[in-house]
């Protein structure tokens, strides 16, 4: 009787970190919600996430979006990032690096593309 | 004599930045990244690797704890996990060596399997003439793999 609760005791214990995890995001502050529009510097189309650099307020903002075949599959090619591109990115800052954000959402000529 | 050991000390941490500029710029991370199914896939066989490797030392130290013989097939399992880890884990931190390596859950996750791999070394040098150290070695081996794990999986929210 007792290995089992003993079992159960530890799997509970685990649960905080395991919920915070599924949560993720961690290192970007959600409370912090903010929208990049302009036009974009450069695109980099590869795993384990696209990036795009975009000005905002004086500086360059790395843009971090999702894998690559998530992009493809939610309707987003490579050259429709191609630089010069308006584009606004909805998302929140990171909490470690400055001048990074992570997006979940982006527009690309009036259409919404969901990045999460 | 020792001014050498400083200069050598010193050279530590450029020496680990060219090594992961190197690693990140290498032929490996430049697939990892341009292939779309390349991450993905070292990412989920990353996990079934775990889940061997993991398993099956829990299942191993379970038994010497309970004071039997450990089962082969535990210990079959558990190398087929290491394999499927070393292929995958390498070919992820190459997509972003340079951001992974200073990762403090990476370095953390790595500074656990250092001394979760002494502790596999000693238990082999000890075996089970002494059932109470190897019972500690199955306490510990069990801890340190799980944090391991988990830490693995936190990496990503750093």
């Amino acid at each position: 009787m007792r290995k089992p609760v003993a079992a159960a005791v530890f799997a509970l214990g685990l649960t905080p970190a395991l919920a915070f995890a599924h949560h993720g995001w961690g290192s970007y502050d959600a409370a912090k919600k903010f929208t990049i529009e302009s036009a974009v510097e450069h695109v980099v189309w590869q795993n384990p996430h696209v990036h795009v650099t975009l000005k905002y307020q004086d500086a360059t903002w790395e843009v971090t979006l999702a894998p690559v075949s998530r992009m493809t599959r939610r309707g987003v090619e490579e050259a429709m990032l191609k630089p010069g591109t308006v584009i606004a990115a909805e998302g929140y800052p990171s909490t470690r690096t400055e001048h990074e954000m992570r997006a979940e959402r982006i527009t690309i000529a009036g259409k919404v593309f969901e990045m999460r | 004599m020792l001014e050498s050991l400083y200069a050598y000390f010193d050279s530590l941490p450029a020496l680990y930045e060219t090594f992961l500029r190197t690693v990140e710029f290498s032929q490996l991370g430049d697939l990892a990244r341009r292939s779309v199914w390349l991450y993905p896939a070292a990412n989920t066989l990353h996990v079934l690797g775990a889940a061997f490797l993991v398993g099956a030392i829990l299942v191993y130290d379970i038994r010497i704890l309970r004071g039997r013989e450990p089962t082969k097939t535990a210990l079959t399992l558990s190398i087929i996990g290491l394999i499927l880890l070393l292929i995958t884990g390498p070919t992820m931190f190459s997509a972003e060596a340079t951001a992974i390596g200073h990762n403090p859950i990476f370095q953390l996750k790595m500074a656990i399997i250092l001394a979760a791999l002494i502790n596999v070394l000693l238990h082999w040098i000890a075996g089970s003439a002494l059932p109470r150290l190897a019972r500690l070695h199955a306490v510990i081996s069990g801890l340190l793999w799980t944090a391991a794990l988990i830490f693995g999986r936190l990496i990503a929210y750093f």
